[in-house]
């Protein structure tokens, strides 16, 4: 059952997703500059865009939304987490180190996907519809090799120089880490006041619904520049 | 911490992948193309004006460069890397690179350069000849481009001195040419065509730089 205060929650979480949307995904245009003329081991400032990348990328944060969503206590989280982290760091290194280029928009609409699958799954969709419980473990990691996957895309726009380059590709993943960790303070906090309001199944399932809109405007969007490149 | 986990029937469950699908392609496509990338493919990014947002910033009154070619994105343009000038660098004894006082490389105008299209019809037979005033010294990026093969002579007169006297930068049969001009002294510089096809021609004659003004050359008058 609604409650009175269900509408401003859900008002609220819109006003935070917008928020996060406005600021620019990707690396943007003067710290594409930097990274373009910079040479050598910059720890902080690869850590900082790395964070940042992280924190303002709603489609990683959109994805961790839904997976934390229905786990039932913070060790579960950290597992998942951990795992999400495991598989984004091996292709963001991987990629960057073997020079894999795969098309950007391909990897963000996979990314879209992603978030699709999980608040599908989050409203029981795939049990229902095929009478089996996706390996959530798995799904998780291997969409984090995705999301790495689309990090690497992004950080190979910019031509970084050799010099230095693996020690700035651990800062980097590493600030990704701190800036999913901080992201994620800010989901928990946002469920459990979810959860302080209102408990009911409704308001999982519209939030979960949400999300899965948001899922199906990314990959449209994706796959629209894609198709027009 | 966790809200029960739904159970959806089926119908519901279709109904909501639909609906999502539905809201999320739809935002996608009239309000996020429009806003983010100025692509509108239903037309109601121009109806409510959030087309508008992705248009880049206009400089009044800054005449284009004029090119014949598909303007890049500035996004692109962040990651073309220009190699520093190597040659020619004067450093001070602190080894720090000074300004170059050569106005052969570099000059610097208190005006914005200017630019400007203009399209020639020359019927068959005819001539006509176009010129920009430049300054000695002075940059111009030029282009045209014809509808068919025109004889052309591009060439330059000097101020003062003999009037016969010219210099020929180029000349031939041709249906285009691109480039760039220093001039080599104050004067008129630039291009006589014949039209030799047979028909009426066009040609779009596109100039970007430091010049006076783009005048005609009335030919009938020369020819008296």
């Amino acid at each position: 059952m609604l409650n009175y205060r269900t509408p401003a929650v859900l008002a609220g979480l819109l006003l935070f997703l917008i928020a996060a949307g406005v600021s620019a995904h990707g690396v943007s245009g003067a710290d594409a500059r930097f990274l373009n003329d910079a040479e050598g081991f910059h720890f902080v400032v690869y850590l900082y865009l790395g964070a940042k990348h992280m924190v303002t990328g709603y489609d990683h944060i959109l994805f961790l939304f839904g997976v934390i969503f229905y786990l039932s206590n913070l060790r579960t989280v950290a597992l998942y987490v951990s795992l999400f982290a495991l598989g984004h760091s091996i292709t963001l290194i991987a990629g960057v180190l073997m020079d894999l280029h795969v098309n950007v928009y391909i990897i963000d609409a996979i990314i879209g996907v992603s978030v699709i699958y999980k608040a599908f799954d989050n409203l029981g969709g795939f049990e229902r519809l095929f009478g089996v419980k996706a390996n959530n473990r798995s799904a998780v990691f291997i969409f984090g090799l995705f999301h790495g996957l689309g990090l690497a895309t992004k950080l190979q726009e910019l031509q970084l120089s050799e010099q230095g380059l693996f020690a700035n590709l651990l800062s980097f993943n590493l600030g990704v880490e701190i800036g999913q960790l901080l992201a994620l303070m800010y989901l928990l906090l946002l469920l459990k006041l979810i959860q302080r309001f209102t408990s009911t199944t409704m308001v999982g399932i519209s939030i979960n619904f949400l999300i899965m809109t948001g899922g199906f405007a990314l990959t449209a969007y994706q796959l629209s520049l894609y198709f027009s490149s | 911490m966790s809200t029960p986990q739904p159970s959806l029937s089926t119908r519901q469950l279709v109904l909501s992948l639909l609906v999502a699908m539905l809201l999320g392609v739809g935002l996608a496509m009239l309000i996020v193309l429009p806003a983010e990338k100025g692509e509108d493919p239903t037309g109601f990014g121009a109806l409510t004006g959030v087309d508008k947002l992705s248009e880049p910033e206009v400089v009044d009154e800054i005449p284009l460069v004029l090119a014949p070619v598909e303007p890049v994105s500035n996004e692109d343009a962040l990651y073309i890397r220009i190699d520093p000038i190597k040659s020619k660098a004067v450093v001070n004894e602190f080894g720090e690179p000074q300004p170059f006082v050569d106005g052969a490389n570099i000059r610097q105008h208190e005006q914005h350069y200017k630019g400007q299209l203009i399209e020639i019809k020359i019927d068959t037979d005819e001539q006509v000849e176009y010129k920009a005033l430049m300054e000695e010294g002075d940059v111009l990026l030029y282009f045209w481009e014809a509808d068919a093969e025109l004889y052309f002579d591009f060439h330059a007169h000097q101020d003062t001195g003999d009037p016969n006297f010219f210099t020929r930068y180029a000349e031939g049969e041709g249906k285009s040419d691109h480039g760039s001009i220093v001039a080599p002294y104050s004067g008129q510089h630039g291009w006589y065509w014949l039209n030799i096809a047979g028909k009426p021609v066009t040609v779009q004659l596109g100039v970007s730089g430091y010049y006076d003004e783009i005048i005609e050359i009335d030919m009938k008058a020369e020819a008296e």
